[in-house]
């Protein structure tokens, strides 16, 4: 497997079959040994059959990306990383190394990126985005708004600053805030999708269903692998009678996003409307199953991640 | 036709002497004014029983026919043992003396609930038609029936009716008359929650302090239908009906014709699971077609803490729509009724920014300043004391057009605002003045009679029917009025409104400005339809159903 090119690799031992190289590359690793144990890794992946166990396999790729990391071999790290997830698909521990890595690369890019071009609006984008990352909505807006007093043509910061108002706690003026931002957007960037399928949210919500679909309609054209502009066309053509013309649009939807259970309730009822009995029952059962899954990973996850015990953890 | 002008208006109730602009009916609390010691008493202490953030139902209801509204209020007991071990845990009867107080008539009615357990909802409805209203209490352990003797005394009759049965432990929190298969008997449905018992209560904690354990570690439960079979005897239909294939975590119950087909149907907000709506098919089945018609998730698909209920026809275009209040961080759910399926409004209405922060209970469409738009009135306050906001007061979302909701608690009076733990509430015309009152139960204190203030200027007409072939309290009727100017304004009799609570029967309509009403067309729940017409505002009408129609 010549993909992994690592930046430092030193001249490699010999080839060996032997699955004690794979071991003793996991055992150097894991000892911190790096230097010496990138060329082993490396080495080693050239032959899958040297691994005698999945596990080792496991072992070797979570400490030669840890290794990589620390050798601030990035290129290295995520090909590793992608190689270890195609590996091991869906496994927790891998996705869990993923997010790491990730978040670590991007924080080093950014420092990188601080100290390369310090006065660049980039660092302004990036620290208006970092305050978003920490909820901290006002402070990210005010951030945005430097940058455009510095480039008030810049596509994608109205955009955000829209997001954000849309993210923060309703007021009675939020929307028309919102509502600005996008229309501001649109005309330094028309082909903003994202900024027509807000406006076609807002409009939606005003019930001013004809706005709503030219703008969902125009972000359909712009991007047309966006799913949710399609569903939004198709809300409103259903809500104004129009059951016929939103079939098209949902189905649409609902095979870019399969999992969204809103998608095939209102499909169903699509189909509910045109007489489609058959069709509107698969997707009753598409709804059913794709909600309880989202309930149940919800609770899941609230009972093992956000520190809610499990009943009958305190004292009798 | 026959239309009876009452004469019931109760004019010695004081309606308080603050002067207020004539644009703001606002609600004043009369409670002090009567002497009872009912306050809502769930047996609050740091062991946190999992039934404990529910008690305080309400009842507005004429118990002995003089013409003005009474109260009726359930209550909690020792926990955990389940007893009513003393007067704290009594039920109450208030009997309205017409003259702004209410005198406690619980024992001399018999109605302390002496041997009962922890009592939840109550449903008012004259099951055996013989013009007196009767009473059922949900609770855990034994739900009840009392016969209303016409004596100003009851009878508890739970045993012989039939009613009583339930799976052991099932705790049943809201019930509902109606008559289902329209033969002029009332019929009940109870929302049952769980399986619970104080012995198999789950216990949660953090750092040794206990809090209520989410629902999601409780079972559903099957909700309970009783057809009436006449002569006070009561079938267990839950099986046979239908209504046992959808178990919820039954909260509030909305009883409405919400397809128009002649047949009752049932709305059952489930607590952390899909609503429940119990379409009738009038051959003695229903069918849970929430899903299908978009009542049963959010518009995410999830379904929420679901608590109170209400189906009222709030847009005036001549459906039934359904609304749902639910805690904070969730958005109350208000499902429009389009005809064919139900859409999901409340970002259109403004209810997403306006309920997010509250923890809503009881609810109802409430036409509080008479304008001829049902507002929104909710009973609020969260679950337990772990949130900063916890306690709050209640809302009034002033309903503009049908197109959108403003909050206007903060015009509603001192005693409107008060803040706690709100639960039950009911809406019934306790004066008699045209304008509807509010009776609010909160969690360990007095309950609250909020008087509305009215003289607005605006005019009213409520109707009083009695079923001779239907029901006799009319359940289920179905009334279009329309103004002279040619407005059209619906209603319809039902009395299961919010969370544990029944309302005023009396079908009540705001008319705004005018002062004249060009027809009244009544369909009863057997299918006559009767007109008036050219009738005068500011008045009851007791309507009997005639034959024929």
């Amino acid at each position: 497997m010549s993909m992994f090119l690592f930046a430092a690799a030193p001249a490699a031992l010999a080839w060996s079959a032997d699955p004690s190289v794979a071991e003793h590359a996991a055992e150097l690793a894991e000892q911190g040994k790096c230097a010496e144990a990138m060329p082993l890794i490396h080495q080693a992946l050239e032959e899958e059959t040297a691994f005698p166990s999945a596990e080792l396999k496991r072992r070797m790729g979570a400490a030669g990306v840890r290794c990589a990391m620390i050798l601030n071999h990035q290129g290295a790290a995520t090909t590793l990383l992608a190689w270890l997830e195609e590996q091991f698909p869906n496994d927790p521990e891998i996705l869990f190394m993923a997010t790491h890595v990730y978040s670590d690369l991007s924080a080093r890019s950014s420092r990188e990126l601080m100290d390369v071009a310090p006065g660049s609006p980039l660092v302004i984008e990036i620290n208006a985005e970092n305050f978003e990352k920490q909820g901290d909505w006002r402070k990210a807006i005010a951030e945005y708004r430097v940058l455009l007093s510095q480039q008030p043509n810049m596509p994608g910061i109205h955009y955000r600053i829209g997001q954000i108002i849309l993210t923060m706690p309703a007021t009675a003026t939020s929307n028309n805030e919102a509502r600005k931002e996008f229309e501001a957007e649109l005309k330094v960037y028309p082909q903003n999708a994202g900024a027509e399928y807000f406006l076609g949210e807002l409009d939606r919500k005003a019930s001013h269903l004809p706005e709503a679909i030219g703008h969902y309609t125009n972000a359909t054209n712009l991007n047309p692998s966006f799913p949710e502009p399609y569903f939004g066309l198709g809300r409103c053509l259903l809500d104004s009678d129009r059951a016929a013309d939103a079939v098209g649009p949902l189905e649409t939807a609902a095979k870019l996003s399969p999992g969204n259970p809103t998608i095939h309730l209102t499909l169903a009822h699509a189909y509910q409307a045109l007489g489609r009995k058959d069709d509107a029952a698969r997707e009753f059962v598409l709804q059913k199953s794709a909600s309880e899954k989202i309930q149940q990973n919800t609770e899941t996850v609230k009972r093992n991640v956000s520190g809610v015990p499990a009943p009958d953890s305190g004292a009798k | 036709m026959r239309a009876a002008l009452l004469a019931a208006g109760v004019g010695a109730f004081v309606a308080g002497a603050i002067a207020l602009p004539p644009t703001q009916p606002h609600f004043i609390d009369i409670t002090a004014r009567s002497k009872f010691s009912y306050i809502t008493d769930n047996d609050l202490s740091p062991r946190k029983y999992f039934i404990q953030p529910m008690a305080g139902g309400v009842a507005i209801f004429d118990y002995d026919n003089d013409g003005k509204m009474d109260i009726f209020f359930t209550n909690g007991a020792k926990l955990p043992e389940l007893e009513k071990t003393g007067p704290r845990f009594y039920n109450c009867l208030l009997r309205n003396k017409g003259d702004g107080t209410f005198e406690d008539v619980t024992r001399k009615a018999g109605l302390a609930g002496e041997h009962l357990g922890y009592n939840l909802g109550v449903a008012i409805g004259d099951y055996d038609n013989d013009g007196y209203e009767d009473i059922f209490i949900c609770g855990a352990g034994r739900n009840t029936l009392y016969h209303n003797n016409g004596d100003g005394t009851f009878t508890d009759v739970t045993e012989q009716s039939g009613i009583g049965g339930k799976p052991p432990g099932v705790l049943s929190v809201g019930a509902a008359w109606f008559d289902y298969d329209n033969d002029g008997l009332l019929d009940l449905v109870v929302a049952n929650y769980t399986t619970w018992t104080p012995q198999t209560d789950r216990r949660c904690s953090v750092d040794g302090v206990e809090y209520y354990c989410s629902p999601t570690f409780y079972p559903r439960a099957a909700h309970r239908l009783y057809h009436n079979l006449g002569h006070g005897r009561f079938e267990d239909v839950t099986e046979k009906s239908g209504f046992a294939a959808a178990p919820g975590k039954g909260m509030g119950i909305s009883i409405a014709d919400f397809n128009d087909d002649g047949h009752q149907d049932v709305f059952i907000a489930n607590d952390t699971e899909p609503n429940s709506l119990f379409i009738n098919k009038g051959d003695g089945t229903f069918e849970d077609q929430a899903l299908q018609l978009g009542v049963a998730y959010n518009d995410d698909a999830k379904s929420v803490s679901s608590m109170g209920s209400d189906a009222k026809d709030y847009d005036n275009d001549g459906r039934v729509d359904i609304l749902t209040n639910n805690l904070m961080g969730q958005i109350w759910q208000l499902y429009r009724n389009r005809g064919d399926f139900f859409r999901y409004v409340p970002e259109q209405v403004q209810l997403r920014q306006l309920s997010q922060p509250l923890s809503g209970w009881s609810t109802a469409f409430i036409d509080y300043d008479n304008d001829g738009w049902k507002d929104l009135y909710s009973a609020n306050g969260d679950i337990d004391n772990v949130k900063p906001n916890s306690r709050q007061h209640d809302t009034m979302f002033r309903n503009l057009g049908g197109k959108r909701f403003v909050d206007v608690s903060d015009q509603m009076g001192a005693g409107f605002l008060h803040v706690g733990y709100q639960r039950g509430s009911a809406i019934g015309d306790l004066n008699n003045d045209g304008f509807e009152d509010l009776v609010v139960t909160s969690l360990m204190e007095r309950p609250r009679i909020l008087l509305n203030s009215g003289a607005n200027g605006n005019h009213w007409l409520t109707l009083e029917l009695v079923g001779r072939y239907s029901n006799r309290d009319a359940i289920g009727a179905k009334v279009k009025l329309t103004t002279a100017s040619g407005r059209a304004l619906y209603n319809h009799v039902s009395v299961s409104t919010g969370f544990m609570s029944s309302s005023d029967k009396r079908v009540h309509f705001g008319l705004g400005s005018e002062k004249q009403v060009a027809s009244i067309e009544i369909r009863w729940p057997r299918g006559g339809v009767q007109t008036l017409r050219d009738i005068a505002a500011d008045r009851f009408l007791k309507v009997e159903e005639q034959a024929g129609h």
